[in-house]
């Protein structure tokens, strides 16, 4: 018998949501691989959720959801997660039970969703994770990206702040925003920016000056936080950590080497490049007739083959390059191209000024056709994915849409990954971090990728012209996609977790053997 | 989903609020929460057409006139859903205010109080007034509390005292939004079409979609109340509901429902005449036909779910030039 105990973090937004639904998948996948080829499995299936201003524990029912994987219903376990159904009072668990039971002798191997999950709540303390992370067993993966993080946070708190900005010294501010600009124009973190951040974090934190004041007013709870970020970073020369990017690891890895500049020592003893599980994969193949359903009720509306379509899919803000899109559009309208745009976002509503910047448009120029879908305007995609999956799949049988994702900040690409797979869509995007990485593997056409506005609205009018000559396919490169969905595809991600299982296992087990024979032969001498 | 899930998953959601207190989790959520899934299941079936004639003859009158104006009836039911669910729902602030002053205003007219925008007075029976009365009690206080709540937010001083005194006349002011709400989805009709016909049956259907929703809601607070009668108690439960999505959840469903019978009135005349299997039909059979066992078991379980067609449909900014 197997013992694994599975950890999902569901308090953030995003991405690290979205995983947690992928990883419970491959967890399923993994359960089955593993009784297939060895014997029995139990799961220990775990949630952390937010409830005001606090982490709470709930513990999850694995062999229900685990039946209805096997039946193939797949619906009902998105629907467990996402519903929240595992909320009941019978399984609110205090954190003190979770610590006893995460903390097990008899469990062979633990995976946690999200390095995060020991952050923000009291799992990150020092005596917490000494008894979680007792020994080696576990696998974590990483979402973000640490030192960029802190940078937005103090960029906000001291630069932003027009309060801030009355008493901080004028050096001070000069410095995070050179920090900040330098981060945006390199598309990631590099060392020397994971340095700075360290630097100024510790005078910020530490310090007893007016800006140290005013941050510790502002955000004193990161000094908690970072401490735990620094007690979790410890354990990082044990277990297994996932990064979906390399990029991500370097980034990870120069936050380490700024940190042990302070006198510490901090590595990754065992890291593990591979993509995230996508639960989209999996819910398509399952219910690939109903996909193919909604898929012809939006060709009806996007089979206006003289217009060519942007699409857009993520939040609406500045980081995220949404301006520059609207700006792109404003362009080429002005320009005369026949171009509608679609923005898929649920952090827009009428009330917003995207919103209205659109109408502007729309009043002042020709041929203006712009398509919201979102929570603000009551037709969300998200609610239910198949509807998602059906719009992309749609716009890229009618081969008349550009997916752009221009965006500054991107560790990993998940919404592009999803135009890439479900629509084989032409995708323009910014040559930063996660995306180039995604260029480099060979996912993303390299001729697509931009660097400023001039270079993405040069590109976007080729590419234009070129799907009016029927060169749409030109762009696509077919094999990629199919290798990047199984990459994505939680159940041949439950494969490589079964790897690493048994790696870990098998090292174990062959310790074990070794001391064991150390012990005869000191018998022997004696 | 269907709208008893609705219920036990938004109940899902509340049974750990912690500030209800243990005691209330125990011995009420679970047996309202029992209770609540068997109403929705009977709400559920007044959904049928089968069953609801009025419904049935709406759909019919709705899809014949949006076909005659070459208009996809689905896609057009999914813009009206889009733009109630936007007025409705859009507003997170507020939308728990504007479902509540609208129950209590309906209840209120129940009881004799003339329509604040018509001035019309109802004529209902004793039993109508008795429940009335008790949605008035229950909406009335969480009204209050919400708008103290808030006004608080918006560092407004005001008191809860002082709100209830002149409940009637903020609930009056809020009650326009459902009210105006069908009339919005009627100039948006006009300005696609000048076919009067398709005005009426399309602000029909969403008239009957409204009702549904707000006598769903009421039947609901009703059913706590014949369980536990004591206002004090379902208001928080309630309120705790709405901060979970709980209307808009039940909203959904309803207006889901409703969209997948407008999809297969839409389908049907294709299905009499030629006698060919409609595009669902014939992709289920497909798949069963062909399949090996494995993805037979998918496709049984996709055969399954209900397909509706009412997909959302894109908010539109258009040039006027």
């Amino acid at each position: 018998m197997v013992k694994l105990v599975l950890l999902l973090d569901r308090r953030w937004s995003g991405g690290v949501f979205t995983h947690s639904i992928g990883l419970l998948l491959s967890a399923l996948a993994l359960k089955k691989i593993i009784e297939e080829r060895y014997g029995k499995v139990e799961v220990g299936l775990y949630f952390i959720t937010q409830e005001g201003d606090f982490s709470k524990f709930y513990k999850g029912d694995f062999d229900q959801l685990y039946e209805k994987y096997l039946e193939g219903n797949i619906k009902e376990i998105i629907k467990y997660v996402t519903n929240n159904i595992y909320k009941k009072p019978s399984n609110k668990m205090s954190l003190d039970r979770l610590i006893d039971e995460l903390s097990r002798d008899d469990i062979d191997f633990k995976i946690f969703g999200n390095l995060g999950s020991f952050l923000f709540n009291p799992l990150g303390e020092k005596h917490n994770l000494d008894k979680i992370l007792n020994r080696s067993n576990f696998v974590m993966t990483v979402h973000s990206e640490f030192a960029g993080d802190l940078l937005t946070d103090i960029y906000e708190v001291i630069v932003l702040n027009p309060y801030a900005s009355e008493y901080v010294s004028i050096k001070t501010r000069k410095k995070i925003e050179d920090l900040f600009k330098r981060r945006l124009e390199k598309g990631y973190t590099d060392e020397y920016v994971a340095k700075e951040v360290i630097g100024i974090l510790n005078d910020l934190l530490y310090g007893n000056d007016i800006d140290s004041i005013i941050f510790n007013v502002k955000k004193g709870f990161l000094k908690d936080e970072f401490r735990k970020y620094i007690n979790l970073m410890s354990k990082l020369k044990e277990g297994y950590i996932i990064f979906p990017t390399y990029i991500l690891y370097e980034q990870t890895n120069n936050l380490l080497k700024s940190l042990n500049k302070y006198g510490l020592n901090l590595f990754i003893k065992n890291p593990i490049v591979m993509h995230e599980p996508m639960y989209m994969v999996t819910l398509e193949r399952a219910y690939s007739k109903e996909v193919s359903i909604y898929k012809e009720s939006y060709k009806e509306i996007y089979k206006d083959t003289d217009k060519v379509w942007l699409l857009y899919s993520g939040r609406i803000s500045l980081e995220r390059g949404s301006n520059e899109l609207l700006k792109l559009y404003e362009d080429l309208i002005r320009e005369g191209k026949k171009l509608g745009l679609i923005i898929i976002s649920d952090n827009i509503d009428e009330d917003s000024e995207f919103y209205k910047k659109i109408l502007e448009l729309a009043d002042k120029y020709k041929g203006v056709e712009v398509h919201l879908y979102g929570k603000g305007f009551g037709n969300s995609l998200h609610e239910y994915t198949l509807y998602y999956i059906g719009l992309l799949k749609s716009l890229g049988e009618l081969k008349n849409t550009i997916y752009i994702n221009p965006t500054y900040l991107e560790s990993y690409g998940l919404a592009t990954i999803e135009a890439l797979m479900f629509g084989e869509l032409i995708t323009i995007y910014r040559d930063i971090s996660g995306l180039r990485e995604l260029k480099e593997k060979g996912y993303l056409n390299y001729k697509l990728s931009f660097k400023n506005y001039q270079e993405l609205k040069d590109k976007i009018i080729k590419v234009i012209e070129d799907i009016k000559n029927g060169k749409y396919d030109s762009y696509i490169n077919k094999d990629q996609i199919e290798k990047l969905k199984k990459e994505v595809d939680p159940e041949k991600i439950a494969e490589k977790y079964e790897e690493i299982i048994y790696r870990y296992l098998e090292s174990r087990s062959a310790e074990k053997e070794i001391i064991g024979n150390k012990k005869e032969e000191v018998l022997a001498v004696t | 989903m269907a709208l008893d899930d609705v219920v036990k998953n938004a109940f899902a959601g509340i049974s750990t609020d912690v500030s209800l207190g243990q005691q209330v989790y125990n011995e009420l959520i679970n047996s309202i929460s029992d209770i609540l899934q068997t109403t929705a299941k009977e709400i559920e079936m007044q959904l049928d057409p089968k069953v609801n004639k009025s419904l049935k003859y709406t759909i019919e009158g709705f899809s014949i006139n949006s076909t005659k104006n070459n208009i996809n009836p689905s896609q057009l039911y999914g813009e009206m859903v889009n733009k109630y669910k936007q007025n409705i729902f859009g507003n997170s602030t507020f939308s728990n205010i504007y479902l509540l002053s609208t129950l209590y205003i309906r209840a209120l007219k129940k009881l004799g109080y003339p329509d604040p925008i018509t001035g019309r007075r109802e004529i209902v029976t004793r039993q109508e007034r008795e429940n009335a009365q008790i949605i008035a009690n229950i909406t009335g206080e969480l009204l209050a509390e919400s708008l103290y709540q808030y006004y608080n937010s918006i560092g407004k001083n005001v008191t809860k005292s002082e709100i209830m005194a002149n409940l009637d006349k903020y609930a009056s002011a809020l009650y326009s939004e459902y009210s105006g709400v069908i009339n919005q989805i009627g100039s948006y009709i006009i300005s696609k079409t000048p076919n009067i016909s398709l005005l009426e049956s399309s602000t029909r259907l969403m008239s009957a979609l409204n009702e549904m929703f707000l006598s769903a809601i009421e039947r609901f607070i009703s059913t706590m109340y014949s369980k536990l009668s004591i206002p004090e108690v379902i208001s928080p439960i309630l309120n705790a509901l709405g901060q979970r999505g709980f209307y808009e959840g039940i909203f959904n469903e309803i207006a889901r429902k409703v969209g997948s019978y407008i999809s297969q009135a839409s389908y049907q005349p294709q299905q009499e005449g030629s006698q060919q299997p409609t595009q669902v039909q014939q992709q289920t059979l497909m798949g069963q036909q062909s399949t090996p066992q494995w993805q037979a078991q998918q496709v049984q379980n996709q055969s399954r779910q209900p397909i509706y067609l009412n997909i959302p449909q894109p908010t539109v900014i258009k040039s006027s030039l």
